[in-house]
């Protein structure tokens, strides 16, 4: 049995906890809204305070078949994984693991983006998604005039 | 759960366990049939062509498929989700394969392996002469 090591388990702060809270409630909605999506695929989000990197785990999706949407700082992520076989009559499957099906995940983001600025791009299986920290969230240094 | 399975599968009676600094994820894989080949199809996201490795030895076959490492230099990870790491999973054939007839390709993610079968010996027609 492979786990991560406990120190990493352990070591998640109040703030993750909170997250998960929240991924598990939005998950319960989605459950209750949209019962045709599943949420299992592998997400990684990246911020270094001047944009966020969104990496998604799609294996052989096609592009046509991904969607993004930000809105209200929420980032969705919505794909469908399509049984290219199925429809062959030429044999069949001993094994059949992989997912199939409309996936979807949400995730709230920890500030507001440009999204006029997101770009998304799509290699090896994995989707990558750049949310640029929207100007009005930036630090600003106020200049003082003396009266 | 994301979408790596961690469960460890018990096709080979004994495994030799490896010991890589990263995480070994257990691949989702298909297993198709057909008359003259069989396809191993697995979900390897992030993983570059050079970084797949496959091996047919004694009816076992094996593939590895290193993940490119998604650390991002200057930025921080949020949440808890899983590191990038190596996918590696053994099947047993137990059709005799055609060895140097194995091809493999990788798109999008995804990994095929055709193994086409050894074509079986034809059934030899002995004609009878009358003497």
């Amino acid at each position: 049995m492979i786990m991560l090591p406990t120190s990493l388990r352990n070591r998640m702060d109040l703030f993750s906890e909170f997250s998960k809270m929240q991924d598990e409630v939005n998950t319960l909605l989605h459950a209750i809204k949209d019962t045709n999506f599943n949420s299992g695929f592998g997400v990684e989000i990246w911020d270094n305070d001047k944009e966020l990197v969104v990496t998604a785990e799609l294996p052989g999706v096609s592009t046509e078949d991904i969607k993004t949407m930000v809105e209200a700082n929420q980032l969705t992520i919505e794909t469908e994984f399509k049984d290219d076989l199925a429809d062959s009559d030429k044999g069949r499957y001993i094994r059949k693991e992989r997912k199939r099906g409309k996936y979807k995940r949400t995730f709230r983001l920890p500030y507001d983006v440009e999204n006029d600025k997101v770009t998304a791009e799509y290699k090896r299986g994995v989707l990558t998604i750049t949310l640029p920290k929207a100007e009005a969230c930036k630090p600003k240094v106020i200049k003082v005039k003396s009266a | 759960m994301g979408a790596l399975t961690k469960s460890k599968t018990n096709n080979i009676e004994h495994e030799v366990e490896t010991t890589f600094d990263k995480p070994i994820y257990i691949p989702e894989t298909d297993i198709y049939e057909e008359d003259d080949a069989i396809y191993v199809i697995a979900n390897v996201p992030g993983v570059d062509e050079n970084n797949i490795n496959i091996e047919l030895e004694n009816n076992v076959l094996t593939f590895t498929a290193t993940q490119e490492e998604s650390v991002m230099e200057g930025y921080k990870k949020l949440g808890d989700s899983d590191p990038t790491g190596i996918f590696k999973r053994s099947f047993k054939i137990e059709t005799e394969i055609n060895q140097d007839e194995i091809t493999a390709l990788v798109k999008h993610g995804v990994l095929q392996i055709k193994l086409p079968k050894a074509e079986e010996l034809k059934p030899r027609h002995i004609k009878v002469i009358a003497g």
